[in-house]
């Protein structure tokens, strides 16, 4: 067995066994009770698999776009992605729910993942255009972003204290909001997207030094770049849907690894979607499983991964002197 | 036929038609002043930048034909690139473009050994154009070995010291007697006398001036391509040296 191979073994060892501690924390013993089966089913199961899909989806698309983008510190947050979503959450929230989707309990989810394909579709077609792609998508990303928070805070002086309230728990993300319905639909789709990236770790490689080399390595760009953008959204928009803004994740897993492991994407984005799926198991455990009240996800990453991030610049800036 | 092919190739504003043959086995020569068309001309030879006219041919199939995979096994271009946002390792470059293990003959003339753990972006420029030049082979090396390689550098000399020209360009000179195609760009005339097989001088996207080095090297037809004075010694030593200034003759 290879190193490479050895760690990604270990990892996901470590998720099993951190993912059966959470499912199984405080239950009353085997056989279970009534009430421990209804709360491991229908609590604990789908918070673990939201806390799985939303890691794996964030971590692993943000792994793909910082090459895809030639930006170490792309992430769906950064490049707008994240707040295309936000936008259509907040139109549902503060004024579609009473109106038209009321009894649709696919409404939020929905929403979301249409302003998270919007959103990278409208990136997308500035970046074609533009001659120096990377750039570009950041400083579009940046302005659909402002935009997007301008219309919510508009959309604000609009609304009952109710709505406002529901909105900010969502933008601080939340590992309780899928059900079993929503879950079926975003697992299939999560492991399709997530398959496909898994397996472009060469080309992948050869974009780290630009469109051109990949294309004299036999790649076609257009086309890959193209599928491999389309899954990232898909992805983000999946984890968006079902868990609310969640801040730094995307970030960070990557980031780190490529700083402990090289810049291998054939075990960076397995390592990556392993990782992230892993911290999010721990961050449910710790939003749920430590105080009394449940703590918002974002808080909890935030918290942890700013300053770990600084740090990792300050290390990174004083390697470079 | 074995070798490349350009049938009057040219890329609109750039590149005016331009119609030449050269065979498996010789070292071409690219010379001319910033903004001639010797990039334009290497990148259309490589596929990457499509033709407004005209066709390249290499080895009798028209350059568009090929698969992008089956031509990543026959040419190699090195470009004139930015710096790698990413601080990937010497050794990372040579991996992620091929699967083979780094030949004597590459490692001693590149002599890249002492730090390929060194990230890239941390590399003198000197230092990283060694680096890339030896990934570009690396990357045909098998196709270089059976002699049926097409190696296309962009300037692969900027800023490579005396000592690193003469081992780069010995190499290629290798490996054009193994039936490999070289074709190299660059500003050294003295470099292009003692190497060369062949030479083009391209000004303002059209040729100048084209074939062996003794007839295109004229003092007069280089003086007019670089737009600079030129006088060629002869006697001093086995090639003739080059003096090259501002004054008009």
């Amino acid at each position: 067995m290879t190193a490479h191979a050895r760690l990604l073994f270990i990892t996901l060892m470590l998720m099993l066994a951190s993912a059966t501690f959470t499912l199984l924390q405080g239950l009353n013993g085997w056989p279970l009770s009534a009430l421990d089966q209804q709360i491991l089913l229908e609590l604990r199961l789908p918070q673990l698999l939201t806390a799985l899909i939303v890691g794996a989806a964030l971590s692993l698309s943000s792994a793909v776009l910082q090459v895809l983008l030639r930006n170490p510190l792309a992430d769906p947050g950064i490049i707008g992605i994240t707040s295309g979503a936000s936008l259509c959450a907040a139109l549902y929230l503060l004024i579609g729910q009473g109106v038209a989707f009321h009894a649709l309990q696919y409404g939020l989810p929905l929403f979301c993942f249409v302003g998270a394909m919007t959103s990278t579709l409208l990136i997308y077609r500035l970046a074609r255009r533009a001659p120096d792609g990377g750039n570009t998508v950041i400083l579009a990303g940046i302005a659909i972003s402002t935009l997007c928070g301008a219309i919510v805070a508009w959309l604000h002086l609009f609304s009952d204290a109710e709505s406002m309230r529901n909105l900010l728990f969502w933008l601080m993300g939340s590992l309780h909001q899928a059900n079993w319905p929503v879950l079926s639909i975003a697992l299939p789709v999560v492991v399709l997207c997530v398959g496909y990236l898994l397996g472009q770790g060469k080309p992948l490689n050869w974009l780290y030094l630009g469109s051109k080399e990949a294309q004299l390595a036999g790649l076609n760009v257009h086309r890959f770049s193209a599928t491999a953008l389309l899954c990232s959204a898909v992805l983000v928009g999946v984890a968006v849907s079902i868990a609310g803004s969640i801040a730094f994740v995307g970030l960070l897993v990557p980031h780190f690894l490529r700083q402990w492991l090289g810049y291998d994407n054939r075990i960076i984005l397995p390592m990556s979607a392993l990782c992230g799926a892993l911290l999010m198991v721990w961050v449910g455990w710790l939003s749920t499983g430590v105080m009394t009240l449940t703590l918002p996800v974002s808080m909890i990453t935030a918290t942890v991964g700013g300053p770990l991030f600084l740090w990792a610049l300050m290390r990174q800036a004083g390697q470079a002197r | 036929m074995n070798g490349l092919q350009l049938q009057e190739a040219a890329v609109a504003s750039r590149l005016a038609p331009l119609s030449m043959t050269w065979q498996a086995g010789q070292m071409v020569h690219v010379i001319g002043p910033n903004g001639a068309g010797k990039s334009t001309l290497l990148h259309s030879m490589a596929g990457l930048l499509p033709l407004s006219h005209g066709r390249v041919l290499w080895n009798g199939t028209d350059v568009d034909g090929y698969a992008l995979s089956e031509l990543a096994r026959q040419r190699a271009l090195l470009l004139q690139q930015p710096p790698s946002v990413f601080a990937l390792t010497a050794a990372d470059a040579l991996q992620f473009f091929s699967s083979h293990t780094l030949p004597e003959a590459l490692l001693d003339a590149t002599e890249i050994g002492p730090f390929l753990a060194r990230p890239l972006n941390q590399l003198s420029g000197g230092e990283a154009r060694r680096v890339h030049v030896c990934r570009v082979l690396l990357s045909i090396w098998p196709a270089l070995m059976a002699g049926e390689g097409l190696v296309l550098l962009d300037e692969p000399t900027l800023g490579l010291d005396f000592r690193h020209q003469h081992l780069l360009f010995h190499l290629l000179q290798w490996l054009a007697g193994k039936g490999n195609l070289v074709v190299v760009s660059h500003h050294d005339l003295s470099l292009c006398e003692a190497y060369a097989d062949k030479v083009l001088v391209l000004r303002d996207g059209q040729v100048l001036a084209s074939g062996e080095p003794h007839d295109v090297m004229s003092a007069k037809t280089l003086s007019r391509a670089f737009d600079c004075d030129v006088i060629a010694h002869e006697g001093v030593c086995a090639h003739r040296l080059f003096q090259t200034s501002l004054e008009k003759p």
